[in-house]
C-alpha cells in the first residue's frame, strides 16, 4: 500500500506491506540513523524516534500507524557547519556538546539520546539530572554508563540558555593525578573530540547495515530446538519452493572445514571444533540451516518450512558432569583437531596446569591456610548493535564483506578455508561497529552471508535477532573456582592456589586463553611479601571443558573477571579474620615494580614463557587517591556510618577489591600503520586496528599529530580495510594504544624525518642552513631554530610537485617484547536491605594507572562504562538454562543491563605512571574497570551486614539466604 | 508471499469500527500502539488501527477515573500525579520510549505476574470494557481468559481512588523486573486489598475485609508454590512478610 508519512517536515510518499514497521520503512526510505538492536519488546530503544515530539520506539509502530503524525530524527537536528562553497548550519547545541564532552562511545545509540534529550529539553529548558536520566531512561547503552551523554545534556541545556559565557562543563567524575616525569605534550594527554564524533552524531550511514545496497538478500538461520543431537533427516525442499527464496543451505549443502570461530592470531591457541553447519547439534540454538530470501518474513517462513528430524543424545549441562566416565560425548567428529591438552574424548577443550616456586613447601610454611570455592556466571556483552555481516561479489569476481567484527584480518585468513577461496579474494571492511567488548573478536556469522553469496550470487545481510544474540553468540566463561591460601600471622602470603573448572559451552572458542588469563592476571597480583616477594609461590590449575551450552568466548577482561572475585573475595576473608586492615594487607603482598610478573616466568598461552619485569605499578597510590575519594577512613569501620537513621533493617558498608590486567599479547600482537602527506600538509592515517567505540582511531590520531605537529584535525583516520589498511591483529587484549600505537608512532617518526629532510633543502634553498634535527614541527610547520617557518603544506607541494618528487610517507608495524599490566583500586559502597536482601549500589570509585592518559575523555568513558557493564556481573547479570538447556535469558528485560536512570555515583581517577616501554608511557584502560567492581561491591555487602555471598551475581536472595545462615549460627 | 492484500483500517468512531468489524470476515489484527511483536500477527489478517477513537483519554469523575485503553502508559503517568506508588511502579515498569509507545490496552494484553504495574493497578480493583461487544468485567476476571489471538479489545479502565496505595518491590537493581512485588490499597470502609506479584501469569489478588491480621495467611498462601527461575518459595514467601508489614505500615494500619 502507499502511505504518506511526514518525515523531518518534508512529506514522504512511500510504498510498504502493511505490516512493516516503521523502523524498516524509515530505513528503506535512507533515514539510517534509526537503529535495530534486534530487540522484540522495544526495551534498548535504539530505533527512537520523535513521534509528535515524544521519544518513542520506530519499532513498536507500524508505518502506516505513523500516517499523520510528525516523525523526527537526528537526519533533521543538525548538519556540518562548512559545506565547501554552501555554509551548512551546523550542528546543533545538543550535538555539540554530546561531541565536545566525549559522549560518543560507538555512536550506535547517539541519535536516539540525542533525540530523547531534544524532547526533553523543548519541555523544559533547565532540567535537573535526574530528569535527564529520566529521559535517557528508555535508551539503554552499553558503553558510557550514560555519565557524559548526562553531563552533555545538561551542557546543551546551558548553551541553549545563551549561557554561553561559562566555559564547559568539566568531567565532573574524572581525577587525573599527574607524574613528574612525564613531558610536556600539545595533542597527547587532551580531551579532543573523537574524529568519528560528528558523522555518528549526525547520524550519518556507518554501521555495517547502512551499506547494504538495493536488492540486498536477508539471511535468517535455522537454529536447534534442542540441546544435543544427531540431524538424521533434513529437507529444505518447501522452503526452497517458497516464492522469493533464494537459497537454503544445509550441512549437505556446504564444504565441511573443521574450524575455530575465536578471532586470534595463526596458530588458533585452541582445538579446531567447529563447522559452518554440521549433521550434529550442540546447544539450543545451535546452526542447522541457513536461508536467503527477499524479505525477513520471507526468510522466517522458509525456516518454518525446513523439515528437520534429530536423533536426540544425552546432553551434558553441568560442568562438574562433563568429564565423568561415561558422559556423553559431545565432539566425537573425526574431523576434529586437538591443541596442547585438549581431549573431546573425555569433554576436555583445553587444561592448564602451572606451578610458580614450591607451593606444597609455602603451605606448610603457613600459620593458617583458608579454602573457599566460588563462582562466577556466565554473562553477556550485550553490546546494543547485534552481530551483523553484509557480503557481496564486486566487479573482480572478489568477495567483499562488511562485518561489525573486532578482527577484520583474522577473519579474512579463517574464511578462507571455509569459503574454497584465497585470501586475496576476500575483502573485510569494518565499519564503525556499535560495541563489541569481546563478542565481535569472534568470526561468527560472517560465513553465514559469504556462503550465502556463494549459493546465490547476490548481497545478503544478516543481522541477528536479540534472543540469537543470548542463545547463539558468545558469552563469558562460566567457572567453579577453588581458592587455598596460605597466610603467616601477619598477613604474609605464603602460598596461593587457585583450581579453576571453566565451561566453554560447546564450542573451544577462547577455552584455553581466557582460562589461562584468569590466573595469569590475577594470580599475579599477590606475590606474598618478604622472601616470598622474591620467590612466590603460586599454583594455577584449570580444566575447560564442554557442555551442550551456548559456547563462552572473549568477553571484555577476557577471563580476569572471574579469577579476581574468587582471588578479592578471598583476601577480604582472610584479611578480616586476621583482623589486619584490607587495604594495607592487599598492598603489603601485591607486585611492585621491578618484579617479574610471575606467570611470565611459567607460562604464554602454549607458547614458550618469556619473563618479563613490570615497570610500573601505580597501585599504591591508586589505593590512597581511591580511598581519599570514597572517605574511607571516615565510612571503614564506623558504626555511626554503617546505620540508616530511623531504618535499623538498612546497613552500609565499603568494600575494596585490587586488580590488575594485561596491555596486549607480547611477542605475539602485532599492528601496522601507513602514514602519508598530503598537499594541504594533512596527512592519511591508514590502520588496521580496530575501533568498537573506545575511541582508538582518536587516539592514534592523536599521537601521529603530536609528533607532526599538527592537530587531529589534521590526521584523516581510515581504519580496518584488508584491502588498504595494514594488518592489525584486531582490537582485543587491550592493545590498540599500545601495539597499534607504537606502529603509528613509527611511522609518524619516519615521516617527519622525511619532512625535516625536505624542510633542511627548503631552507637552504633560502639561504639558511640548519640541520634537520635542529628542526620542530609544530602548528603545522616546520620551524628553524630562529623561528622562520615552513608550512607542511609547502612541503607536500614541493615534495609532490617541484623538485625531487616523492611521495613522503611510511609505513610501521609493531609487535612488543612487554605487556605492562594496569592497575587499579576499586571501591564500592552499598545500602543493603538485611530483611530481603535486597542491595543497592550506591558509589563506585576506580582509581587506575593506565600509565600516560593519552585522551582523558575516552579513557575516563572507558573506565566509567567498564564500571558499569562490571556492576552487572556484581548484581544482576547472569545466564541461566533449564534442565532441557533452554536460555532463561532472551532478551534486555530479564537479562536486565543498568538503565540511565539507576546508575550508582562513579568516579574515575587516573593515577598516571610514565610506562617506559610505550613512547608516550601510556598502558591500556580498557578492560581493567571489569575486574574489581563485583568483588569490592560482595566485600561491601559483607562490610554491611556479614552476609559471605560466594557466587556472583549477589541477588536479593542469596544475601537473605546468608543472613538466615548466619543468624542461624 | 505479497502482503498488499491485507487491509488497513482507521475508523474514527465506534460505529464505523463496528461496521468494519461486521464487514470483515474472520479475524483482526488491533492496533492499540506500542504493539512490539509484530511477527506475532496474523500475517493475512486485516489491520485495525484504533488509534482515532478517541481511546485515549483519561478521565476523572470525583472518586473514579476512567482510563482510554489507547492511553500510553506515559499518559497515565502523568495524568496519576501524587500518587508516587504508581509512578514508581511505572517508571520501573518500562523506560520513557517504551512507556511513550504502549498503551494500556496493549500493556494488559502482555503483562504477566512480574509486572509492577500491573500489580498496582490490580491493587485498585479495576473494572475494564471490552468492544465490540461492550462487556464489562474485573480486571482480574480478564487477565486469567486473556487470549492470543483476541477477537475484541480493551476500550477503557475503570478504577475507584482508593484512601491509600502502597507498593514495595525487591529486585536486583532499582529498575529491574520484581522478584517480589506487592500492592495494597485501602478504601474509605477499610477494606484492604493486596496484589501479590512478582510470579506467574499475573500478580494474585487478595481482598481483607476483616481485620488486617488475616492478610499474613493469606499473603504467605499467594506465594505458595511460587519457585521459578527468579526466585525460591521459601524466599518469597518470608520476603512477602516483610513487605506486607511495609505495606501496612505506610498504610497506616497494623498486623
Amino acid at each position: 500500500m502507499k502511505i504518506q508519512l511526514e518525515i523531518n517536515r518534508q512529506t514522504v510518499e512511500v510504498e510498504v506491506a502493511p505490516q512493516a514497521r516503521l523502523l524498516d520503512v524509515l530505513r528503506q526510505v535512507g533515514i539510517l540513523s534509526v537503529k535495530s538492536g534486534g530487540c522484540q519488546r522495544g526495551e534498548c530503544g535504539a530505533c527512537t524516534v520523535l513521534l509528535d515530539g515524544k521519544p518513542i520506539n520506530s519499532c513498536m509502530l507500524l508505518a502506516v500507524q505513523a500516517q499523520g503524525h510528525a516523525i523526527s530524527t537526528v537526519e533533521a537536528e543538525g548538519e556540518y557547519l562548512d559545506q565547501g562553497w554552501k555554509q551548512g548550519v551546523g550542528l546543533s547545541p545538543l550535538q555539540r556538546a554530546f561531541i565536545e564532552n566525549g559522549s560518543i562511545q560507538c555512536g550506535y545509540c547517539t541519535s536516539a539520546m540525542v533525540l530523547a534529550a531534544k524532547a526533553l529539553l523543548a519541555r523544559n529548558s533547565d532540567p535537573s539530572e535526574a530528569e535527564v536520566r529520566e529521559a535517557l531512561s528508555g535508551i539503554l547503552c552499553r558503553c558510557t554508563a550514560y555519565v557524559k551523554p548526562v553531563e552533555a545534556v545538561l551542557r546543551a541545556a546551558q548553551l541553549m540558555r545563551e549561557e554561553n559565557d561559562q566555559a564547559a562543563k568539566p568531567l565532573g567524575t574524572l581525577k587525573i593525578v599527574e607524574a613528574d616525569e612525564i613531558p610536556e605534550t600539545t595533542v597527547v594527554g587532551k580531551a579532543v573530540p573523537k574524529v568519528d564524533a560528528s558523522k555518528l552524531v549526525q547520524g550519518k550511514p556507518a554501521f555495517t547495515a547502512d551499506f547494504a545496497p538495493t536488492g540486498t538478500l536477508v539471511a535468517k538461520v535455522l537454529r536447534s530446538p534442542v540441546a544435543h543431537a544427531r540431524i538424521k533427516r533434513i529437507d529444505a525442499t518447501r522452503a526452497r519452493a517458497l516464492p522469493g527464496v533464494a537459497a537454503v543451505l544445509t550441512w549437505e549443502d556446504i564444504p565441511r572445514v573443521v574450524y575455530s570461530t575465536a578471532g586470534q592470531s595463526d596458530p588458533i591457541p585452541g582445538p579446531l571444533d567447529t563447522f559452518s553447519l554440521d549433521n550434529k547439534v550442540r546447544f539450543v540454538g545451535d546452526r542447522v540451516a541457513f536461508v536467503a530470501a527477499e524479505t525477513e518474513a520471507i526468510a522466517q517462513k522458509a525456516l518454518e518450512l525446513i523439515e528437520v528430524e534429530y536423533e536426540e543424545l544425552p546432553a551434558v549441562l553441568d560442568s562438574r558432569e562433563a568429564m565423568k566416565p561415561g558422559a556423553p560425548i559431545i565432539h566425537d567428529e573425526p574431523e576434529y583437531v586437538n591443541f596442547a591438552d585438549s581431549d573431546p574424548t573425555h569433554n576436555k577443550a583445553a587444561a592448564i596446569r602451572i606451578d610458580i616456586g614450591d607451593v606444597e613447601q609455602g603451605f606448610a610454611e603457613a600459620d593458617r591456610i583458608y579454602e573457599q570455592e566460588y563462582e562466577v556466571p556466565k554473562v553477556q556483552q550485550a553490546h546494543i548493535e547485534p552481530h551483523v555481516a553484509l557480503s557481496y561479489w564486486d566487479a573482480d569476481g572478489r568477495l567483499v564483506i562488511y562485518s561489525s567484527t573486532q578482527v577484520p584480518f583474522h577473519a579474512r585468513r579463517m574464511l578462507a578455508p571455509l569459503l574454497k577461496l584465497p585470501v586475496k579474494r576476500i575483502r573485510v571492511i569494518k565499519p564503525r561497529i556499535g560495541g563489541g567488548f569481546g563478542g565481535k573478536q569472534e568470526v561468527l556469522i560472517e560465513d553465514v552471508v559469504a556462503h550465502l553469496t556463494i549459493a546465490t550470487g547476490k548481497p545478503v545481510l544478516y543481522q541477528m535477532s536479540r534472543e540469537e544474540e543470548f542463545i547463539a553468540s558468545r558469552s563469558r566463561h562460566p567457572m567453579r573456582i577453588k581458592m587455598r591460601t596460605g597466610v603467616k600471622r601477619d598477613g604474609t602470603i605464603t602460598a596461593n592456589e587457585m583450581i579453576a573448572l571453566s565451561d566453554t559451552g560447546a564450542y573451544g572458542c577462547h577455552a584455553l586463553t581466557v582460562t589461562g588469563n584468569t590466573g595469569q592476571k590475577s594470580m599475579a597480583l599477590y606475590v606474598g611479601d618478604g622472601k616470598y616477594r622474591l620467590s612466590p609461590n603460586i599454583r594455577f590449575y584449570a580444566d575447560i571443558v564442554y557442555t551442550n551450552t551456548p559456547p563462552a568466548g572473549a568477553y571484555r577482561g577476557y577471563g580476569v573477571p572471574q579469577g579476581f572475585w574468587p582471588l578479592e573475595r578471598h583476601m577480604e576473608m582472610i584479611a578480616r579474620d586476621l583482623g589486619l586492615d584490607p587495604l594495607s594487607f592487599r598492598i603489603k603482598n601485591a607486585l611492585r615494580s621491578g618484579e617479574y610478573q610471575p606467570f611470565s616466568t611459567s607460562w604464554n598461552e602454549g607458547r614458550e614463557p618469556r619473563p618479563e619485569i613490570v615497570e610500573t605499578v601505580g597501585l599504591e597510590k591508586c589505593v590512597r587517591e581511591g580511598a581519599q575519594a570514597i572517605d574511607w577512613e571516615h565510612k571503614y569501620r564506623n558504626p555511626e556510618w554503617h546505620e540508616v537513621p530511623g531504618k535499623p533493617h538498612l546497613k552500609r558498608g565499603i568494600g575494596v577489591a585490587m586488580v590488575m590486567q594485561g596491555t596486549a599479547i607480547p611477542y605475539l600482537d602485532m599492528g601496522g600503520a601507513s602514514l602519508k602527506l598530503n598537499e594541504d600538509g594533512s596527512f592519511n592515517l591508514l590502520v588496521g586496528a580496530t575501533d568498537l567505540g573506545t575511541g582508538s582511531d582518536t587516539i592514534l590520531a592523536q599521537m601521529a599529530a603530536e609528533i607532526l605537529g599538527v592537530n587531529t584535525e589534521d590526521i584523516i583516520v581510515y581504519s580496518s580495510d584488508t584491502d588498504f589498511t595494514p594488518f592489525d591483529k584486531g582490537a582485543y587484549a587491550s592493545s590498540t594504544t599500545y601495539i597499534s600505537g607504537t606502529a603509528v608512532i613509527k611511522a609518524a617518526v619516519e615521516v617527519s624525518e622525511k619532512i625535516c629532510a625536505r624542510a633542511v633543502k627548503m631552507f637552504a634553498a633560502n639561504g639558511k642552513v640548519v640541520a634537520a634535527d635542529e628542526i620542530t614541527l609544530k602548528e603545522g610547520c616546520a620551524i628553524a631554530p630562529d623561528g622562520s617557518r615552513i608550512t607542511l603544506a609547502e612541503i607536500a607541494l614541493e615534495s609532490l610537485h617541484h623538485a625531487e618528487q616523492e611521495q613522503i610517507m611510511a609505513v610501521a608495524s609493531y609487535v612488543s617484547p612487554s605487556s605492562p599490566p594496569p592497575f587499579a583500586a576499586q571501591f564500592a559502597t552499598v545500602l543493603v536491605d538485611t530483611q530481603t536482601g535486597q542491595v543497592q549500589v550506591e558509589d563506585l570509585v576506580m582509581a587506575v594507572d593506565g600509565g600516560v592518559i593519552i585522551n582523558p575523555a575516552t579513557a575516563s568513558g572507558q573506565i566509567e562504562g567498564g564500571m558499569a557493564q562490571a556492576l552487572g556481573y556484581a548484581v544482576c547479570e547472569e545466564m541461566r538454562y533449564d534442565e532441557h538447556g533452554v536460555a532463561r535469558e532472551k532478551d534486555l528485560v530479564d537479562y536486565h543491563i543498568f538503565r540511565a536512570d539507576e546508575m550508582p555515583n562513579l568516579k574515575t581517577i587516573f593515577v598516571q605512571t610514565y610506562e617506559p616501554t610505550h613512547p608516550f608511557g601510556a598502558k591500556a584502560v580498557a578492560e581493567i574497570p571489569m575486574d574489581g567492581v563485583a568483588p569490592a561491591v560482595g566485600n561491601a555487602v559483607l562490610d554491611a551486614c556479614g552476609a559471605q555471598i560466594y557466587a556472583n551475581p549477589i541477588t536479593p536472595e542469596k544475601v537473605w539466604e546468608s543472613l538466615k545462615r548466619t543468624k542461624r549460627g | 508471499m505479497k502482503n498488499e492484500t491485507v487491509a488497513y483500517f482507521r475508523p474514527k468512531t465506534i460505529s464505523e469500527l463496528e461496521e468494519i468489524l461486521s464487514r470483515v470476515q474472520g479475524e483482526v489484527n488491533f492496533l492499540s500502539g506500542g504493539d512490539y511483536n509484530f511477527a506475532s500477527l496474523d500475517q493475512s489478517a486485516p489491520l485495525v488501527d484504533l488509534q482515532s477513537l478517541g481511546l485515549d483519554q483519561i478521565i476523572s469523575n470525583g472518586n473514579t477515573v476512567e482510563i482510554g485503553a489507547l492511553a500510553t502508559l506515559e499518559q497515565i503517568k502523568e495524568a496519576f500525579q501524587g500518587w508516587d506508588c504508581l509512578q514508581e511502579a511505572l517508571s520501573i515498569e518500562a523506560g520513557l520510549n517504551v512507556r511513550n509507545s504502549l498503551s494500556l490496552a496493549n500493556f494488559l494484553k502482555t503483562a504477566d505476574g512480574r509486572s509492577p504495574f500491573l500489580c498496582v493497578l490490580l491493587a485498585f480493583a479495576p473494572t475494564i470494557a471490552l468492544l465490540p461487544s461492550h462487556q464489562s468485567m474485573r480486571l482480574e476476571t480478564y487477565l486469567s481468559s486473556r487470549q492470543k489471538k483476541p477477537t475484541e479489545f480493551i476500550s477503557t479502565l475503570n478504577l475507584a481512588l482508593p484512601k491509600g496505595l502502597a507498593f514495595e518491590a525487591i529486585a536486583r537493581t532499582p529498575k529491574d523486573r520484581p522478584i517480589i512485588c506487592m500492592a495494597a490499597a485501602v478504601d474509605d470502609l477499610g477494606k484492604l486489598r493486596i496484589a501479590c506479584g512478582g510470579m506467574q501469569n499475573s500478580p494474585q489478588v487478595i481482598n481483607i475485609s476483616t481485620e488486617p491480621q488475616s492478610a499474613i495467611d493469606l499473603v504467605r498462601q499467594a506465594y505458595q508454590q511460587s519457585t521459578d527461575a527468579w526466585a525460591s518459595t521459601e524466599y518469597r514467601q518470608a520476603t512477602s512478610q516483610v513487605l506486607l508489614s511495609r505495606l501496612l505500615q505506610s498504610l497506616g494500619l497494623s498486623v
